[in-house]
């Protein structure tokens, strides 16, 4: 299979997009808005005029739109790529948009014979730049095998999590409720250090290399140490949104979950104060509540 | 005298059901539960057995049914109030649901000119029973007026509080936030006291004269001092949907709850542990955390 499709260009979309390209696959994308195509076109992509559009020429389309309302529409819309999709080809949602979304979509494009993937991702703007995104795909393993391709291109950790569709969508829903729980303890440990009067970059070296030292805490310390918040590729938006679904997760399951929740309410007072800003703008609010500022020399 | 009918005879519907029948109005009530029915009938009240015939000649009818699912059902479903009431009746949503629920009902409802009172109230069964509910509504100031000797019937206080549909439930919502987030902190406090060697019933006691006394305290603290956990009337059913209803609000909104969404999970965890338990079921969980029990 060689003709890929993508619908959603955004910062996830763009870093796909280009990866499969630069894997060899022939690449149609659409999305809403012309400078994004422009960018795609001007990396060797090909145009594609609508979401249905783009259905129909490719064998495999993925998904990588905000929301389950953007999903449903560039699926299932009149002019949604099922519409034009052949029998046999497959839709791969890569975009976050829980359980009962994906469940929808499944049940709608198997009448017509279409595959489906839940496969959201992990990694942000940077792993979907370098290809090196994690997968969490569910779905029967004849249609896993043969996206085979397509997802080496764009991921290096590929994990597949488990026959039924809904299981990609929650096992992301887990995982955002760790991250955002480790993002709020990142900016709460910040302030306090900061407040107490340590030198922040000691602090960043002690942190960066004891065990709480992950990949978030070294990514989003600096940026705060810099003061930027804007434009570096983890929107508020996104992670406001993830976390309110595991938070529906939650209350599905009858799970308490005291530590995800304060993380939440975290994230709503941030895209409240900023919501044009990513998600570290956050330590803004912990910042002005004990009057101190983390900032690197 | 208004004739007035009741959709759904729960603990909160009986209770209207006792009062609006001892101020001499002519009231039908359904129920999907035959027993529901039989204690209506018990008031001397007239049990019928659809929706339709709750309708039939009502001058108004209470929902006060479960959840905002269930309102739309009975409103806007097959034989519902809609098909059923004559134009110039009213509708009166009591239960307690999401404001902008409520607000589904409003264009169906008013193209047939029929009236809607948004009321939910606060008291639980008890101010159910006694007739003393606390009414939060939302009607036109006319609507208001007509109605008010129901409204009267079944509560004490009674606030206008405004003439848009959903502004009763957005106020329930946001006193719900509150109630919820008063609950745990007295479960906490308790515990808190105990464990540290206070005599329950004296910390009880000292609460109750304080700034903080509430009704919720007064009868919570006390059914905890007796271990009385089930069928005391508020079951965490109710106040774990209510508060669903707070933090979508707040989510809607763009407002931040800390307090409100630790009591949140408190009541899930009460849910999950408590199915049948009332509201202060959930210190049992904080006692056995701390490793002390609130006996009085």
């Amino acid at each position: 299979m060689n003709s890929i499709g993508i619908i959603g260009l955004g910062d996830m979309g763009m870093g796909m997009a280009v990866n499969l390209l630069d894997n060899g696959f022939a690449v149609t994308g659409f999305d809403l808005n012309k400078e994004r195509l422009d960018h795609f076109i001007a990396k060797g992509g090909i145009a594609g005029k609508s979401s249905q559009n783009v259905g129909k020429i490719s064998e495999i389309v993925f998904i990588m739109v905000l929301n389950a309302e953007q999903a449903k529409l560039a699926v299932l819309g009149d002019n949604g790529a099922a519409s034009a999709m052949k029998s046999g080809g497959i839709i791969i949602i890569t975009a976050t948009i829980g359980r009962s979304a994906v469940l929808e979509i499944a049940a709608e494009i198997s009448q017509k014979g279409i595959k489906i993937i839940d496969s959201p991702v992990s990694g942000g703007r940077g792993g979907a730049e370098a290809g090196t995104l994690t997968l969490m795909a569910s779905g029967d393993d004849e249609t896993f095998s043969k996206c085979a391709g397509v997802l080496n291109a764009v991921a290096k950790n590929i994990n597949y999590v488990g026959k039924e569709i809904g299981q990609g969508q929650t096992v992301k829903h887990v995982l955002s409720a760790l991250t955002g729980s480790c993002y709020v303890g990142i900016f709460e440990a910040l302030v306090l250090g900061a407040k107490a009067g340590v030198d922040i970059d000691a602090l960043y070296n002690v942190i960066s290399t004891s065990s709480a030292g992950n990949f978030i805490f070294r990514d989003s310390a600096k940026l705060i140490m810099e003061r930027k918040f804007k434009g570096t590729g983890s929107h508020i938006g996104t992670m406001h949104k993830d976390l309110s679904l595991s938070m529906q997760l939650a209350r599905d399951c009858g799970v308490a979950m005291p530590m995800t929740s304060v993380a939440m309410e975290l994230f709503q007072a941030g895209i409240t104060s900023f919501p044009d800003e990513d998600n570290w703008s956050i330590i803004k609010i912990l910042e002005q509540m004990s009057g101190t500022m983390v900032k690197g020399k | 005298m208004k004739s007035v009918g009741i959709i759904g005879l729960g603990d909160m519907g009986i209770g209207l059901a006792k009062n609006i029948l001892k101020a001499g109005f002519s009231l039908k009530g359904f129920d999907l539960r035959v027993e529901r029915r039989k204690m209506l009938a018990d008031l001397g009240g007239t049990p019928v057995e659809s929706l339709s015939e709750a309708a039939d000649g009502s001058d108004v009818v209470f929902v006060m049914v479960l959840n905002g699912t269930q309102v739309k059902s009975v409103v806007l479903g097959q034989e519902g109030l809609l098909e059923s009431m004559r134009p110039g009746s009213c509708v009166l949503v009591s239960a307690t649901i999401n404001p902008s629920e409520i607000k589904e009902i409003v264009t169906p409802l008013t193209a047939k000119n029929i009236d809607i009172i948004d009321s939910p109230v606060s008291g639980g069964k008890s101010g159910a029973e006694g007739g003393t509910l606390t009414m939060m509504v939302a009607a036109k100031k006319a609507v208001f007026d007509k109605y008010h000797d129901v409204l009267s019937a079944v509560g004490k206080d009674i606030f206008h509080v405004g003439e848009e549909i959903g502004q009763g439930q957005t106020i329930k919502g946001a006193l719900q936030a509150l109630i919820g987030s008063t609950f745990t902190a007295i479960f906490e406090a308790l515990v808190l006291g105990t464990k540290a060697g206070a005599d329950p019933r004296t910390l009880y006691e000292v609460f109750c004269s304080s700034g903080v006394s509430s009704g919720v305290l007064k009868s919570c603290g006390a059914l905890i001092l007796d271990r009385k956990f089930e069928n005391t009337g508020s079951h965490i059913g109710t106040m774990y949907k209510d508060l669903g209803i707070s933090m979508n609000m707040a989510k809607e909104n763009g407002c931040a709850m800390f307090t409100t969404a630790a009591a949140y999970e408190l009541f899930r965890s009460g849910m999950s542990l408590f199915p049948d338990g009332d509201n202060w079921s959930i210190i049992k969980l904080l006692e056995q955390i701390a490793g002390t029990e609130v006996k009085g």
